[in-house]
């Protein structure tokens, strides 16, 4: 050996006795070893004085060695130059690892075999991550989870993907994942839409329809991720598949179902117009006939009065008296059907102002009390406002109790969750609890025309015009001891 | 005397209303000879007719007719060549609604009043009509 070759023979062994990771050692043809490295000491547990001499088969487990698989390793490398293996080892100890065996024949200038170079890798914790991942992956079952090579053709298979695709891994390893799609979507080239975007975006996640093994569809909720070696290079993809139809379906008549509310929703509300327009042109007809009953009745007692005796004035009065409370009644409905069908502008209206004008305009005369922050303003229409403060009021008035003067206070306060109240208390009959919520309704009535005269059409436009109005409104009451009735708007909101 | 009277022509297609207005106008003494007419048609038909007497002082029509609604028979009127078209025209209506009423003003109506619900209320309409047409609006016509 030269000055030059002995150096360079120096280098090599400090190199291989740095290597810690790796068992780096030497065999004679016969498979003795002949040299020993820190790295296989810390692998393999043996010191050099230990193993050197040793045949190198006391690394197999014993299953190996019956079936001659070292000395098979060894007539493969002498061979073909290289073997190459992954498998269980033995350790001095006895315990097992999984390793990675390179072994590599040494020639020497002629081509004879001087002996092999032999490296071993522990790659136990390795394997234990993978076995791990896989077990996880197999006991999978709501998922399914399966890998494609870079072409589309599927390498792996878990127990999910057979749950809800209905393939074995036999069957469907090797075969290209186009046909999970349905015929239309393969044809528009979805499969590999899905993969392009994969790997251009380094994701792709979508939902659709689905073929299983025996041709059956199911809505799948999809996740396909590419797989890169360590240089970067597409390797595959992994793709993550659910089974959602259960919540597609739940979807889907949900959906259904909306459409079929809306679809009722347009009905009643054309039906609530035609019923609006027919009752608007009933009450404006029956006013025709009305006022001929009453023109006429009237001209016959003005133009004749003095040839009629006092019964036939008393029933033409009865007459009249008929018309009077039928026209009120026409003009009530009109006004509820107006209530319902007319646009609403609301604005600011000062409550106690215009509370005061409406007593002040309708019920000067009677004991009506104003209670208040003058400051309060309400988003309302000021027409009807006016128009549900005056059928209020003349309510509270009209029940009084029997040989007891009527006296009605009005409130107004603002409330939680910019709110305006409007109560008008009175003293009069009460209401029984039962009957309650009996009065906001249309032609309600709790008594005879005779004990208080009415349509029962007034409380009725209050509940519709506080509604038109984004309002609403309620009552509280003691029979005998009176009642409060109370209407909620919006306050309004003072320009910025 | 009632010879010399202006014509006033009442078109009211529903009998009692037209029998009670008629009243009214007798009771205030309206100053002219009423002529009733009950449809659209019959409107216009009396007023394109070749008359030796002169056109009518006022017209008050219903809004609602049969064949011929009120609103057209004002619309030709408005469209007329003649003097016809400057006869000023009341509509008296059961409706209040504001398109009705609208619509009429934009058609040329003079004015629009709204059917009152009582004799009395009817009385003081016709002497309020009285008083405006025949006695404050002297109109072209009379000039």
């Amino acid at each position: 050996m030269s000055a030059a070759e002995l150096q360079h023979e120096h280098i090599f062994r400090a190199l291989v006795d740095s290597v810690r990771d790796y068992a780096i050692f030497v065999l004679n043809p016969s498979g003795v070893i002949s040299s020993w490295n820190p790295g296989a000491e810390r692998i393999k547990l043996y010191t050099a004085d230990e193993i050197i001499g040793k045949h190198f088969s006391v690394f197999y487990p014993e299953e190996d060695i019956r079936n001659g698989k070292p000395e098979m390793e060894l007539r493969v490398a002498a061979q073909t130059g290289r073997f190459e293996d992954e498998g269980w080892r033995v350790k001095k100890d006895g315990t097992r690892f999984w390793a990675n065996v390179v072994i590599t024949r040494i020639l020497d200038e002629k081509g004879r075999l001087l002996g092999f170079g032999k490296i071993t890798r522990d790659l136990t914790d390795r394997r234990l991550a993978d076995q791990r991942y896989r077990m996880l992956v197999d006991s999978v079952k709501d998922y399914s989870i399966f890998s494609l090579d870079r072409n589309g053709y599927v390498t792996s298979w878990n127990a999910g993907a057979q749950r809800i695709k209905q393939y074995t891994a036999e069957e469907i390893i090797g075969q290209h994942f186009s046909r999970f799609y349905t015929p239309e979507d393969a044809a528009a080239g979805l499969p590999q839409k899905v993969l392009r975007t994969a790997c251009e975006t380094g994701h792709y996640e979508g939902e659709g329809w689905r073929v299983r093994k025996d041709g059956t569809r199911f809505w799948s909720s999809i996740v396909v991720t590419p797989i890169v070696d360590e240089s970067g290079n597409l390797t595959g993809f992994s793709k993550v598949t659910r089974d959602i139809s259960d919540r597609k379906r739940l979807l889907d008549e949900l959906q259904h179902h909306m459409q079929e509310l809306e679809v009722q929703i347009t009905e009643r509300e054309r039906t609530n117009a035609e019923l609006e327009a027919f009752s608007y042109s009933v009450s404006h007809d029956l006013r025709a006939p009305l006022r001929a009953i009453e023109g006429f009745a009237n001209a016959l007692r003005e133009d004749f009065g003095s040839q009629l005796d006092p019964r036939a004035h008393e029933y033409l009065a009865q007459i009249m008296n008929a018309a009077t409370r039928m026209n009120r009644l026409v003009r009530d409905l009109l006004e509820y059907s107006r209530l319902g069908r007319m646009q609403i502008p609301s604005q600011a209206v000062a409550v106690i102002a215009l509370v005061r004008k409406v007593v002040a305009e309708n019920f000067s005369g009677a004991s009506v009390k104003v209670v208040g922050d003058e400051g309060v303003q309400a988003s309302a229409n000021e027409q009807i406002l006016s128009q549900l403060l005056t059928n209020l009021v003349s309510n509270g008035l009209k029940f009084h109790r029997p040989n007891c003067a009527s006296e009605v206070e009005i409130f107004v306060e603002k409330m939680p969750e910019q709110r305006v109240r409007i109560t008008v208390k009175d003293n009069g009959i009460g209401i029984a609890p039962q009957h309650v919520d009996r009065v906001f309704r249309v032609f309600e009535r709790l008594h005879g025309v005779e004990e208080y005269p009415g349509t029962g059409i007034g409380l009725a436009i209050v509940k519709r015009g506080a509604e038109r109005m984004d309002g609403n409104c309620g009552l509280e009451s003691k029979l005998g001891e009176g009642s409060s009735f109370w209407v909620e708007l919006p306050e309004a909101r003072l320009a910025s | 005397m009632t010879e010399n009277m202006p014509t006033v022509l009442l078109v009211e297609d529903d009998p009692a209303d037209a029998r009670l207005i008629m009243r009214a106008m007798e009771k205030v003494e309206l100053p002219a000879r009423v002529h009733h007419l009950k449809d659209g048609d019959e409107a216009v038909a009396y007023l394109s007719a070749d008359r030796n007497y002169s056109d009518p002082w006022l017209i008050i029509m219903d809004l609602k007719l049969p064949r011929r609604s009120g609103l057209e028979v004002l619309q030709w009127i408005r469209e007329q060549q003649t003097d016809l078209a400057r006869i000023p025209v009341v509509m008296l209506s059961s409706s209040h609604h504001a398109v009705d009423i609208q619509r009429a003003y934009e058609f040329g109506v003079n004015s629009y009043l709204v059917k009152p619900e009582t004799s009395d209320q009817l009385l003081s309409m016709m002497t309020l009509l009285k008083t405006y047409w025949f006695y404050n609006n002297k109109g072209p016509s009379l000039g």
